[in-house]
């Protein structure tokens, strides 16, 4: 018989409903890209000159915050060391990696002509904002890589905690610099409006926050077992209450801060209008969220005052399903709230034209048209916007980077030593 | 050497011929209009404009790639594709390095980049075949493919300045077709070009020069001298 502890092996189908979903969702995705290569832009695509990054970037946004968020995640429970979050350290360290990868891939399936990508290799422009975030994003994805294989194989030895720490370090400092690049491609656009704003690359970062913390929640709620100690969730939904509050914050200041940009700022906040129920749910979702678990943290300050074995005990009394179930439902409906978020990148930066003129002879200031380049398939020649709702096969492709995420993640967690991350 | 252009709006007709003639020389794919004429003020269909008084005003803004110096597009490509030249200080794609990112096209402001979205070559004809214009052959500049009739898709385009005929020692096709000499080419450092005197001839006239949106700082080639006709003039 083998003992599987002293002997721990790859188990594949560990965990065989999330491998088999990644599978599915990769396949349909890879198909819809070959469709998308095959047929052409133009039939496979609702984009325009005019909206020209559509749903693919809104993904890739969406994977990089849940990347750069399993790692904050991480890098909490290394050096918290909360009770009953030790399980949830591989999981988000997984996500980590499987997410930056995922985002790598939905940037790559979104260029419009992939088969020159080894020009970002051979001629690398270290000016571009992109190129930083080439950059970063391969740094972010090595450190994640390191910090699986040490915690799979290494978590126990001796000393390992103050590598672990050292490495949780680096990657809280990738997953930082990541984020931050990443609200610098749209920050230094001064032809948006709705990005070009200071505020962008600090809210990159607390949307990170948001996205990673809320995920662990609703995975650790998920798979909470009765008797576990909730008091490691408990705090993450502290954390994850703070951060959405202040991510708030931050999307409303850029409300006003819109106003300095003038003619265009007005113009944007009017495009703002005409998608303000997606608007709504990207900070009233999260906002209820924020309300739930501070009220749910309030009972447990209740217990603070108690002895620690007291508190355990009550925690554990209390999982009734009760709590898990607040904090499962609080983690997904932010999580939608984040895609939201990402979509709405788009949509009021799009809605107005960039550039509105101001020449003599005429009075006040003019948005011209621009070429679309629609006209083939019988959309205007000329505009200064287009709608934009994705198309079918851009819904399709989206999937690939999705389901290669949740296969890394089940790979990782089927590796040797990964059930005695008590995973 | 710095190339650029100035535009008389006192001259343009608005008979859009240096979009068109700028499309077939380029061999610009269905849907791509490198240079455009806009009625100042007036919606998509480009038709006249009326202001709150009711009074109708034809004023033409022809628009084309401004080829800034300070080149947004230039600075955000990542793989170094949109260049400037560093002879002529065009602003430059190399098709072969372009990887469709349209990071620039978000950097411009003045939403002349395009993404060649098709993947047809040449335009049907209505007797079911295709038909295909534009200068024949590739122009390679210093090895950087900036001009093929055979567009690839999913690369980013523009107006180069008919690299391929300025090259040549040509005018752009814009200018060389304009009825109303509207657009006038040459070097901005070279005090004797066609470019030169003329702006300084309209500045000794009194006439003002202005570029688009001087806000955004991004230098541009392409200077318009304003109008000097009031609107109520130009049609009753």
């Amino acid at each position: 018989m083998t003992d599987t502890a002293a002997n721990p092996r790859f188990e594949l189908f560990r965990h065989k409903k999330l491998l088999i979903v990644g599978v599915v969702l990769f396949v349909i995705g890879a198909a819809g890209w070959c469709l998308q290569l095959s047929q052409g832009l133009l039939a496979t695509t609702n984009l325009s000159n005019a909206f020209m990054w559509g749903l693919a970037i809104a993904i890739f946004a969406f994977l990089v915050g849940f990347g750069a968020g399993g790692q904050l995640v991480f890098t909490y429970i290394v050096f918290t060391d909360k009770p009953g979050l030790r399980r949830l350290a591989l999981p988000a360290i997984a996500i980590a990696l499987a997410c930056g990868i995922g985002a790598g891939v939905a940037i790559t399936v979104d260029l419009g002509h992939v088969w020159h990508f080894f020009s970002l290799l051979t001629g690398l422009n270290l000016a571009s904002p992109l190129a930083w975030d080439v950059v970063a994003l391969s740094a972010f994805i090595v450190v994640s890589l390191i910090e699986v294989v040490l915690w799979l194989r290494h978590r126990e030895s001796a000393g390992a905690a103050k590598v672990m720490k050292i490495f949780a370090a680096l990657g809280l400092i990738a997953a930082v610099a990541l984020q931050i690049v990443e609200g610098l491609i749209f920050a230094l656009q001064s032809a948006h409006a709705w990005w070009n704003s200071p505020v962008m690359p600090i809210d990159f970062l607390m949307v990170a926050c948001v996205c990673g913390f809320a995920l662990m929640l609703l995975i650790g709620a998920l798979t909470a077992k009765p008797g576990d100690d909730l008091l490691g969730l408990a705090s993450l939904a502290k954390v994850l209450a703070v951060v959405i509050i202040i991510h708030v914050v931050l999307a409303l200041i850029e409300l006003p801060l819109l106003l300095s940009h003038g003619a265009h700022g007005a113009a944007t906040l009017s495009a703002l209008g005409h998608v303000w129920w997606l608007y709504a749910i990207e900070l009233v979702l999260p906002l209820v969220a924020a309300v739930m678990l501070l009220r749910g943290s309030k009972e447990q300050a209740a217990l603070d005052a108690e002895d620690v074995m007291t508190q355990h005990q009550k925690l554990r009394a209390s999982q009734t399903g009760r709590v898990p179930s607040r904090y499962a439902i609080c983690g997904a409906i932010t999580v939608i709230a984040m895609f939201a978020h990402r979509l709405m990148l788009l949509y009021p930066a799009y809605g107005a034209n960039s550039l509105l003129v101001k020449i003599p002879g005429f009075d006040g200031s003019w948005a011209y048209p621009i070429s679309t380049g629609l006209y083939p398939k019988g959309g205007e020649v000329m505009a200064s916007a287009t709608s934009y709702f994705p198309h079918i096969v851009e819904w399709l492709v989206a999937l690939l980077p999705i389901g290669l995420a949740l296969i890394i993640v089940a790979v990782v967690l089927a590796m040797p030593h990964a059930k005695s991350c008590g995973e | 050497m710095r190339y650029g252009m100035v535009v008389d709006l006192d001259r343009c007709i608005g008979c859009k011929t240096c979009a068109v003639i700028c499309k077939d020389h380029n061999a610009q794919p269905q849907g791509i209009w490198w240079n455009r004429v806009n009625t100042v003020g007036a919606d998509q269909f480009s038709q006249a404009h009326i202001s709150k008084g009711g009074e109708i005003s034809l004023y033409f803004l022809p628009v084309a790639c401004q080829h800034c110096q300070d080149a947004p597009c230039a600075t955000v490509c990542p793989t170094g594709a949109t260049y400037i030249d560093p002879e002529n200080q065009t602003v430059l794609v190399d098709y072969e390095n372009c990887i469709g990112c349209r990071y620039c096209m978000t950097a411009c402001p003045y939403g002349v980049r395009q993404l060649n979205l098709s993947k047809e070559r040449g335009v049907p004809g209505t007797d079911g075949t295709t038909y295909h214009y534009g200068y024949p052959e590739d122009y390679r500049r210093d090895g950087h493919l900036v001009y093929t009739p055979e567009r690839p898709e999913g690369v980013v385009e523009k107006c180069t300045m008919c690299a391929q005929y300025t090259s040549q020692g040509l005018d752009p096709m814009c200018c060389t077709g304009c009825p109303g000499n509207a657009r006038i080419f040459g070097d901005w450092d070279d005090p004797e070009s066609a470019l030169s005197t003329y702006v300084a001839a309209a500045k000794e006239e009194g006439r003002a020069t202005f570029v688009l949106a001087p806000e955004y700082n991004t230098n541009p080639s392409v200077v318009y001298l304003a109008r000097r006709k009031p609107r109520e003039e130009v049609m009753q």
